[in-house]
């Protein structure tokens, strides 16, 4: 106790002699100054400074504002931002496009050591698998027209993308937090995610295989499925399993999947993942009424979007609504059933609601105008495609509230 | 509302609120670290930043003294750097030399969100320009020798977008 207070009365006195120092420095150059130049303003004093004299570390905190082609871009310019461009850290997010070169391939490989983020995109050139295998087979004995020749070009094209994708997955996969994959069809590729073993957010869009490996992953918090073909040559469960497999998940979107059981998967979101914060499911047709009650076990919903999923569960609409009390987004679409007197019951158990959207049901203006009344945190409304909801009559709401933002088409 | 004086390297002191000296992180674990009691008559030297831009960096703390703290970084988040506001791009509308100091002094007296504002200041003039109007618009050599410029060009061209 007594040898820290000394210790601590020693500090101080020693910042103490520091602080006298800088007095007396920042006297005397005070001095010097004034006899050199003394009506001079103190501003033109000023060392010039200029991009290139700044140090690293503000240079790399400029540099994190910036795009990795404005990086590349300043890299050219002169040797002091080019040694600036390789610092890693600025490449902790990298979006891999189909039409970039492979020196640029290659070179952000080489500095991508620090990555977390990793965005692969394909073309948006969608070819039939069949078509694909006779143009590589045959192509050298027919006459191939000049827009086939196109496609197989920019096929060849990603023989080299996939190259370094897999390099990059090979490499850096068990680093990353986040992956989002865009319209690949190489299964080799869609399996080897399961190398990113930290991932804790997927999206796939567009995407074809069976997934079978991605069920090792666990660490996963948010999911994002979109126009999946999860196909054929497996069981329908990989999905699901993936769901189960990682009871931590917050974030659900699954919109338009093809060979998902996506009744299977509510029942295993409604026992399994309590915690799902963000549940997002659209076109959907096979969900039934059942799924939807089995819902109500996600307590800690903030945001539900139910959309163009056939079935009509009105019935299971007011359970669900009394057991999520912490919605704060609410969507449906299409519910044809959904109408004023079953609605408006349940806008008292929306209080946390900001935003609700109502789009082809068979509400009318009165359930609109109950839902800006009775929401103390309602900040967008929409409704849209309701045959029996005006425009007028929005637009009349929406001088009237404001504070809320409501569209009117 | 008690006051501490800061005083600039070219030795112009300055009044301010102890309030808004503390949105410096480093004024303010100086104060915590010297235990200097808010009553005292203490004089804080700062030795590092020139009266031109400690006037400057006053100002801008005293407009934003009522700004919540700045938010933890997110790498999830993508960063944006059209989100300066209209007072301060007003404010920083002045010659590089003095934004370039700007930000060093934000730096060491590590006010975050000046250093933010100012650092998305000049990558926006960065943005969407050539090598060649960087040089132009930083006052920058093109010091590469020519083996060295084919390289760079090599590593650094992206496939030019249609």
């Amino acid at each position: 106790m007594y040898l820290r207070s000394k210790a601590r009365k020693a500090k101080k006195i020693k910042q103490n002699v520091v602080k006298k120092t800088y007095f007396t420095r920042s006297t005397t150059r005070q001095t010097t100054l004034k006899k050199s130049a003394p009506r001079k303003k103190a501003k033109s004093l000023v060392r010039k400074e200029n991009l290139c004299t700044l140090p690293d570390d503000i240079l790399i905190e400029i540099f994190s504002h910036l795009d990795l082609k404005s990086i590349s871009k300043c890299a050219m310019s002169c040797s002091r931002l080019n040694y600036i461009s390789k610092y890693s850290t600025l490449y902790k997010t990298i979006h891999l496009k189909y039409d970039l070169s492979p020196n640029i391939l290659k070179s952000l490989l080489s500095k991508a050591s620090c990555l977390k983020r990793l965005s692969i995109e394909y073309q948006t050139f969608d070819y039939d698998d069949d078509l694909f295998d006779y143009l590589i087979d045959d192509y050298l004995d027919y006459d191939i027209d000049d827009f086939l020749c196109d496609q197989f070009a920019h096929a060849q094209d990603n023989k080299y993308f996939e190259k370094y994708i897999k390099l990059f997955i090979q490499q850096l996969g068990g680093k990353l937090d986040f992956l989002e994959v865009v319209r690949c069809r190489n299964r080799d590729i869609l399996l080897s995610i399961s190398k990113c073993t930290n991932l804790k957010e997927l999206n796939l869009t567009s995407c074809k295989s069976n997934f079978e490996t991605l069920i090792t992953l666990g660490n996963l918090k948010k999911i994002k499925f979109k126009q999946c073909n999860f196909s054929q040559n497996t069981t329908l469960a990989v999905a699901v399993d993936i769901i189960k497999n990682n009871v931590n998940l917050k974030k659900v979107h699954l919109v338009s999947n093809t060979n998902v059981d996506i009744n299977k998967i509510c029942e295993t979101l409604s026992l399994n993942n309590l915690q799902v914060t963000d549940l997002h499911l659209r076109g959907y047709d096979e969900i039934n009424d059942e799924s939807i009650r089995s819902l109500q076990n996600l307590i800690n919903l903030k945001s539900l979007v139910l959309c163009y999923i056939k079935c009509d569960p009105v019935d299971s609409l007011p359970h669900l609504l009394a057991a999520c009390r912490k919605l704060e987004t609410f969507e449906i679409c299409e519910w044809a059933e959904l109408n004023d007197n079953n609605f408006i019951p349940a806008l008292d158990m929306l209080r946390q609601l900001t935003k609700l959207r109502l789009d082809l049901t068979d509400i009318t203006i009165k359930s609109c105008r109950r839902a800006v009344e009775k929401l103390p945190r309602l900040k967008e409304m929409h409704v849209h495609g309701n045959g029996r909801v005006h425009r007028a009559q929005l637009a009349k709401l929406q001088k009237k509230f404001a504070d809320i933002t409501i569209p009117y088409y | 509302m008690s006051k501490i004086k800061l005083q600039s390297s070219d030795g112009e002191t300055f009044e301010v609120e102890i309030e808004i000296a503390k949105c410096s992180v480093t004024i303010k674990t100086m104060l915590e670290d010297l235990g200097m009691d808010e009553d005292e008559e203490e004089v804080v030297p700062l030795p590092n930043v020139n009266s031109a831009i400690l006037r400057k960096v006053i100002q801008w703390a005293t407009y934003h003294k009522d700004d919540p703290p700045p938010p933890e970084d997110d790498e999830n988040k993508e960063k944006r750097t059209d989100d300066i506001s209209s007072w301060d791009a007003d404010f920083l509308k002045v010659d590089q030399g003095t934004l370039f100091e700007l930000i060093l002094a934000a730096n060491y007296l590590d006010i975050k969100g000046l250093l933010d504002v100012t650092c998305k200041t000049v990558a926006n003039m960065i943005k969407g320009k050539a090598p060649e109007e960087i040089r132009k618009t930083f006052n920058i050599k093109n010091d590469f020798t020519a083996s060295e410029e084919e390289q760079v060009r090599k590593e650094n061209e992206w496939c030019e977008e249609k």
